[in-house]
């Protein structure tokens, strides 16, 4: 008597309760003990870090989740005031907004002066400083009264009483010029504003609050913004340019939800329609349903409890679910409809458990794989399908037995009747034998002449392209913005704030040596604004030179001539002393503030963190080379570092790939002889050939999400060969149909995600398809030499 | 001409009834041809030059500073101011951006030409001094009055960010520019008077260096 694949005891209703309860439970108390789950929708969310330093990867997720919520909406029309009363109903009527900004106070420059005014002596430029230092004091104090006496003085001349060397007015220039870095707009009328190409654009600027972003469906922020916008283009002509991730990311979610509810809706109709056809009673149907639905649920608790979050993208993988689910039940169910010899239920379990229970035990290794993973996203999908497909195997092993058998007159499959084709040993598959051969010469003969684009590539840019309106939006936004991000940027890492500030000075130093060869337009940094306490320092010895100018600089102005106003100026200058401008004082004019907030990213794990942002440039090489010759500065390019590790990642994957094979082999050691084992193995092979073959054929690179279809490929297709050869033993007919059923249902799922235009689902739905197909065609055709 | 003659003899009529403040007296259809005529013969010449004189009056210190030195319009090109007492310094607002070149040759662009505070600078300085159709209602709110001397305009901005640099302007001339005197908020205004004034068909070579970057 054949030994039992599992002790037939353990597989009861028990067993079953066990072990959903105790993930449930474990779930039900987490919310005691853990931070609250959630659904996240972030595109940014599914991609690795972007560094391979932890720390700065740290920093840079800071910024990006800084940067994430931020939005730009430019209400555009010919009529300025049209565009702005349009920005300001926006403004008034959008309560998704952590902060929003529309108007800009014009008494906002008074209270910059102020601010300048009161540290005048410590934030002079570099330029200024070492012209003092190197004796120019009577250069500047000339300058100070060329530009004093001279027409349209943009200096405050009500403050020469106690600044003679206009120092305020210098330091102001500056500033607005270097605030000028961050684009084109300026006030206008109390908004921010541009004028192109005949067009008045007004900037409404904010950042969607956390929990706005997180609704989804109908309660989307942005799908009630987009409303909003429409219904003011329909009423006022007033149309709208949007910019910034959380657009990106509600269009590839929504369309992602979107067609991940029309497929799941057309695939489960599709396998309804199927089982009915070929079981002629509901019951197959709707306990599937069943089973499918709570794989999905126990999925979805498993990621719950380990994660506390799940990515929406998580659900469309796991739809995959839908076909490996049905799988199990539809060998169940070929044996309750069609063998009439079975006495019960447990007996069909006997019949079936040893081909189901090696290709679960197989597909579990498959899915630990890509757990092992160091990608959250990834390790999600794996939990999702690993406690999924867990669930749906005790499902099937510990309650479908109890299930009452038709009476056994009626147990019979029609559409096994009228097909001869399903036998294994049918004329027909015979004619199989030799497809394995020939797809695998076919698919090595594709690779061969492909053979300079068989390579491990990803490439960020071919894994979202934007709808063409949103394409659009950035378009106009870009240009009348002029902002001219290069889309890389430095993150300065230091002991402590002062130390990032020095790093930032000594690195912009020969940012500002590069601006002058015209390698980069300008930058953007906050020592620009706050600079270190070295450099304040230093500005303040170095105004001493001026003190000796004073009293001559007064009589300049027309001041009394008795040294009054001059000794007034050094005792001012003394009384500042140690008076240094520091990044978190309170009084730090607004529009310093939101200069600086979007720079500093502050301390991480007791390490402070800045970004630096180089702005009209594209010489991504002379600067990735400058910021490796600054200890503390490191150069980000997201897309390129996160390609990079998508890179590394699809290596890592292949060798877990090689791993889960040598352990998959291993197991079927101890299960078949080795001439069945190594036909077994061969379909892995072949599967990847023609698999890498078809992809090579689509222009679809070998990148990350390929191969991670390729696992999901090898999980799967294994359970075929493993169930043909299992099947050949005994109930050769209705084992074939069950492989097919098997193989049209999953065919259909993984298909069905090919027709996602989601580069990367799309990719693991064709991989997947591809895969599938050619291993159940081969698994036909060796199992038969096997 | 025969415009000048018409300016001529509507700064005769208004002689009678001289106003006590030019802000009283909006620009009405009653008196926008008057208004027209005057502007036509400020913008009459594609290029004026002269002498000025400004006095910077600074209310908080209750105190003038005054300079002069020669300016020039060109209608195509920009406008020069040249302080030369008593510490000398070039101005040139141009269609590229407003810069200053100090003593020891220092050039500081203020402002640059992408910004729009550039542009509504630009154009209310090249409005105000070269007059024409660009002393229109889309940038300012205009009062305007015939006096015993000539005439007197007065121009609000509408924009509020060019007010919070300009509050209004006050225009007084006859059959040229007199004087301009530019209100700043807090109190503080700068009158710039014009003598010598000359209207040359060309820029020289060394006036054409003036407006080059």
């Amino acid at each position: 008597m054949k030994k039992p694949f599992l002790p037939r005891n353990s597989l009861t209703p028990r067993t079953w309760l066990f072990c959903h309860g105790a993930l449930l439970l474990a779930l039900l108390l987490s919310f005691f003990f853990a931070r609250p789950p959630r659904f996240n929708t972030s595109l940014l969310d599914i991609l690795p870090p972007s560094h391979s330093l932890k720390s700065v990867g740290q920093a840079d997720a800071v910024l990006s989740a800084n940067t994430s919520r931020a939005v730009t909406v430019l209400a555009y029309a010919e009529d300025f005031l049209a565009a702005k009363s349009a920005a300001a109903y926006l403004y008034e009527h959008t309560p998704y907004f952590d902060d929003a900004t529309l108007y800009v106070d014009t008494a906002a420059t008074k209270g910059l002066t102020d601010f300048l005014f009161a540290n005048r002596f410590n934030l002079l430029d570099a330029q200024t400083v070492t012209l003092l230092e190197a004796g120019g004091a009577e250069s500047l104090a000339q300058d100070a009264l060329a530009r004093i006496y001279g027409a349209f003085s943009l200096t405050d001349s009500s403050l020469l009483a106690d600044d003679p060397f206009d120092l305020t007015g210098t330091t102001l220039l500056r500033f607005l010029r270097a605030a000028q870095n961050g684009g084109a707009m300026a006030v206008k009328d109390g908004v921010l504003a541009a004028e192109h190409d005949g067009l008045w654009y007004v900037m409404l600027r904010g950042s969607f609050s956390p929990a706005a972003l997180s609704l989804a469906g109908k309660h989307s922020a942005v799908k009630e913004l987009y409303a909003q916008c429409r219904s003011l283009t329909q009423t006022t002509g007033v149309r709208f340019a949007f910019s910034g991730v959380p657009f990106h990311s509600y269009e590839s979610s929504s369309q992602a939800q979107r067609q991940v509810s029309v497929i799941s809706t057309i695939g489960i109709i599709l396998v309804v329609l199927l089982f009915l056809a070929i079981f002629r009673s509901p019951l197959p149907a709707i306990v599937s349903a069943a089973a499918v639905v709570l794989s999905c649920g126990i999925g979805l608790a498993a990621v719950l409890l380990f994660f506390r979050q799940i990515h929406i993208l998580t659900f469309v993988f796991g739809t995959t679910l839908i076909g490996t689910c049905v799988d199990y039940s539809i060998h169940f169910f070929v044996h309750w409809k069609g063998d009439a010899a079975v006495r019960d239920g447990a007996e069909i379990r006997q019949k079936i458990l040893r081909g189901v229970g090696i290709s679960f035990l197989s597909t579990e290794i498959c899915f630990a794989a890509l757990f092992l993973s160091p990608f959250p996203f990834l390790q999600q999908v794996a939990a999702f399908l690993f406690f999924g497909l867990l669930c749906v195997f005790l499902t099937v092993t510990c309650l479908f037995p109890y299930l009452p058998l038709p009476p056994a007159e009626t147990r019979t499959i029609p559409l096994l009747r009228t097909s001869s084709a399903l036998r294994l040993n049918a004329p027909l598959l015979a004619a199989f034998r030799v497809l394995p051969l020939v797809l695998t010469m076919g698919a090595v003969a594709v690779l061969a002449y492909n053979r300079s684009s068989v390579k491990i590539d990803n490439n960020l840019r071919d894994m979202y392209t934007m709808s063409d309106h949103l394409l659009e939006s950035e378009k106009i936004t870009a240009q009348v913005l002029d902002y001219g991000s290069a889309g890389w940027y430095f993150l300065i890492e230091g002991e402590t704030a002062q130390d990032v500030l020095q790093t930032e000075e000594a690195f912009t130093a020969l940012l500002a040596r590069a601006q002058a060869d015209g390698k980069l337009q300008s930058y953007l940094a906050t020592s620009d604004f706050v600079p270190s306490q070295a450099r304040q320092e230093r500005s303040y010895a170095a105004c001493a030179q001026l003190l000796p100018l004073a009293a001559a600089q007064y009589d300049a102005l027309g001041f009394s001539d008795d040294g009054t106003e001059a000794a007034a100026f050094s005792a001012d200058y003394e009384s500042r002393a140690r008076q240094f401008v520091l990044l978190d004082q309170a009084d730090m004019p607004a529009i310093l503030q939101s200069v600086t907030k979007n720079l500093w990213i502050g301390a991480i794990d007791g390490r402070w963190y800045s970004c630096v942002l180089p702005l009209h440039t594209d010489d991504e090489a002379y600067f990735r080379a400058l910021a490796a010759s600054v200890p503390g500065v490191y150069f980000v390019n997201k897309t390129a570092d996160i390609g990079a590790e998508l890179n590394a990642l699809t290596a890592m994957m292949l060798k877990l790939l090689a791993a889960a094979f040598a352990v998959v082999l291993v197991l079927l050691c101890f299960c078949y002889p080795p001439k069945t084992v190594a036909c077994i193995t061969a379909i892995p092979v072949i599967t990847m050939l023609v698999t890498f073959a078809a992809l090579c054929l689509s222009h679809i690179s070998i990148g990350f999400f390929s191969v991670t279809g390729v696992v999901l490929v090898f999980g799967l297709g294994l359970d075929y060969v493993i169930y043909a050869i299992e099947g050949k033993k005994s109930d050769g007919a209705l084992n074939s149909l069950a492989i097919l059923v098997s193989f049209v249902t999953t065919a259909l799922s993984f298909g069905a995600l090919a027709l996602i235009n989601f580069a990367p689902v799309h990719t693991i739905g064709l991989t997947v398809f591809v895969g599938l197909t050619t291993a159940c065609v081969s698994a036909f055709a060796i199992a038969k030499s096997a | 001409m025969k415009r000048l003659l018409a300016v001529l003899a509507l700064c005769l009529g208004a002689y009678l009834s001289a106003p006590a403040d030019v802000f009283d007296f909006p620009l009405t259809a009653a008196t926008q041809d008057d208004f027209a005529a005057v502007c036509a013969v400020l913008s009459a010449h594609a290029i004026q030059k002269g002498d000025f004189t400004q006095t910077k009056h600074i209310a908080k210190l209750n105190r003038n500073l005054v300079s002069s030195g020669a300016y020039l319009i060109s209608r195509d090109d920009g406008i020069v101011w040249q302080t030369k007492k008593p510490f000398p310094s070039t101005l040139t607002v141009t269609s590229a951006a407003v810069m200053q070149t100090t003593t020891s040759g220092k050039k500081s662009v203020l402002i640059a030409g992408s910004n729009p505070t550039f542009e509504s600078f630009s154009t209310i300085i090249s409005s105000v001094f070269v007059g024409g159709d660009r002393l229109n209602a889309q940038h300012f709110d205009i009062f305007f009055s015939p006096s015993p001397d000539g005439w007197t305009i007065a121009l609000i901005p509408k924009d509020s960010a060019v007010r919070a640099l300009a509050q209004q302007f006050v225009l007084c001339g006859t059959t040229t520019l007199q004087s301009v005197t530019m209100h700043e908020p807090g109190g503080d205004f700068v009158r710039y008077e014009f003598a010598n004034q000359s209207f040359p068909a060309t820029l020289t070579d060394d006036e054409k260096a003036l407006f080059a970057a």
